[in-house]
């Protein structure tokens, strides 16, 4: 259930802040949701290297 | 392409100047690619994404022409090779918990022109196909110039 709702919160916040409202998710004010461990740990399983690198290169592959 | 991300690795991705991200694009006409898609994912649950994609790679022509469930058998048979929980891994596949993030990836390519596999994203920039390390090795140095 758990993986259910992080998938959910990437929908979200991958169309913005309106997409986050939209969806539902709780307002604080005018704070910015952050995403949780668990959704930014989904995201990166694909990625290697530092957020901060200069460049990065987006592979869109097919495994067949 | 995997020898290729070997050198990005070397070169640019362990010294901090390349970030590499992976995202599906399982073509239609490949029947088994979105399911190894998600069996990666699936992999990744339990800490072992980059073990499976390589796998799934070397392996490709064991499991290319298999049917859909004799194909879910042979990931499962993988997952056990690589010491992960096989029920948990089956269940993550059955499920279907990560179709909707493979989608997402699929939705995001076909936003950025991608029409065959492999493409790539340099800072943006869609390069059709594949090519060897020093197509990249210009195109990244070129990247590396234009930093400020």
């Amino acid at each position: 259930m758990a993986i259910d709702k992080g998938v959910t919160n990437v929908s979200a916040l991958r169309g913005g802040w309106a997409a986050w409202q939209q969806a539902g998710y709780p307002l604080e004010g005018t704070r910015v949701p952050t995403p949780s461990p668990l959704v930014v740990a989904i995201e990166e399983m694909t990625v290697l290297g530092s957020p901060d690198a200069p460049v990065t290169i987006e592979e869109f592959s097919d495994f067949q | 392409m995997l020898q290729t991300l070997s050198q990005i690795k070397e070169a640019y991705i362990d010294t901090g100047l390349v970030r590499y991200v992976v995202k599906d694009f399982p073509l239609l006409s490949h029947p088994n690619a979105a399911i190894a898609a998600e069996a990666a994912r699936c992999a990744g649950a339990q800490g072992a994404y980059w073990a499976m994609h390589d796998l799934l790679f070397n392996l490709q022509k064991q499991w290319s022409p298999q049917g859909s469930e004799q194909v879910v058998d042979a990931f499962v048979g993988y997952a056990e090779d690589l010491k992960l929980d096989p029920l948990a891994f089956r269940q993550c596949l059955d499920s279907g918990e990560f179709g909707e993030l493979v989608r997402l990836d699929v939705w995001e390519g076909e936003q950025a022109g991608v029409q065959g596999t492999p493409s790539f994203r340099i800072n943006g920039q869609l390069i059709r196909g594949a090519y060897p390390f020093e197509t990249f090795q210009e195109l990244i140095e070129a990247e590396l110039e234009n930093t400020p």
